[in-house]
């Protein structure tokens, strides 16, 4: 059957989804790399949200603690579940205001703007792949299985992994742990 | 307040008489020939108010905003290319005041 899920575009309508706007995420953040999981047999999505803010040098981005996450069925796109993690008891010790590392971290500080963007696009390629692998019975080998393993390890900004592991234990296992 | 607009939405509404304010990802107007200086992030960060569009040079049109964040915001000129990357990152969110 025909791909028919594109995560960029999932993304996307997510910006001005009803829902979404209701939830009052302050402007400034932005969705980070999707976390997938099987909920209730479904097939789901959850978006993290965090905030970068550039302070005009270079390598010196700061990077905040994932503050939101928001959780869509797939491929109906139907919000299931939204959370501000600053409420949520898991994440009592972080402080969402102050910024845990820099973007670009050191493994990807080489990839300027149109090379980072090619390996975004490749990743979420792979996303696509096994989205609609698992929903449509589409074709999704080991090799893209390794190759979408080496983009996260080598995109998610380090010093937001434990904040990964703590939000999907399996996801951060099978795609983020490294060794 | 509405999204998916485009240009001549903006232009209409300035036609008009009325204010338009958009929200952006103000990165891409603020360092956006910089090639080591971006963000992962592709949502809106920033609101700034259209005054105007520049068609005189029709090879460059250019916005013209009121921008908060730039010490020399006030009447910015902005390539509308530039401009139309940075509000799709807000899926072309705009309020208009008449």
């Amino acid at each position: 059957m025909e791909q028919t899920v594109f995560i960029e575009q999932v993304k996307k309508n997510l910006k001005s989804n009803a829902f979404f706007l209701n939830c009052k995420i302050p402007m400034g953040y932005t969705a980070g790399f999707p976390i997938l999981q099987v909920r209730n047999g479904s097939l789901c999505v959850t978006f993290p949200y965090l905030r970068y803010k550039t302070t005009g040098v270079v390598d010196k981005t700061l990077v905040y603690p994932i503050r939101y996450m928001i959780t869509m069925e797939l491929p109906t796109e139907k919000i299931v579940l939204f959370e501000d993690l600053e409420y949520n008891e898991k994440f009592r010790n972080i402080d969402f205001r102050k910024p845990v590392g820099y973007f670009r971290h050191e493994e990807i500080r080489q990839y300027n703007k149109a090379r980072y963007k090619a390996l975004y696009d490749e990743l979420m390629q792979e996303y696509d792949k096994v989205i609609n692998s698992l929903i449509y019975c589409t074709d999704y080998s080991a090799e893209d299985e390794k190759r979408m393993k080496e983009l996260l390890q080598l995109l998610v900004e380090p010093s937001l992994l434990p904040m990964y592991k703590a939000l999907d234990n399996d996801f951060y296992n099978k795609y983020l742990a490294k060794g | 307040m509405s999204f998916h607009n485009d240009i001549d939405d903006i232009r209409e509404c300035l036609e008009s008489g009325g204010k338009v304010i958009v929200s952006i990802d103000a990165d891409e107007i603020w360092f956006g020939e910089s090639d080591d200086l971006f963000t992962p992030g592709d949502g809106p960060n920033h609101a700034v108010e259209v005054i105007g569009i520049d068609y005189s040079n029709p090879d460059e049109p250019m916005v013209i905003l009121n921008d908060s964040g730039n010490p020399n915001g006030c009447g910015e000129m902005v390539p509308l290319d530039a401009f139309m990357d940075a509000w799709e990152d807000g899926n072309f969110q705009m309020i208009a005041c008449m």
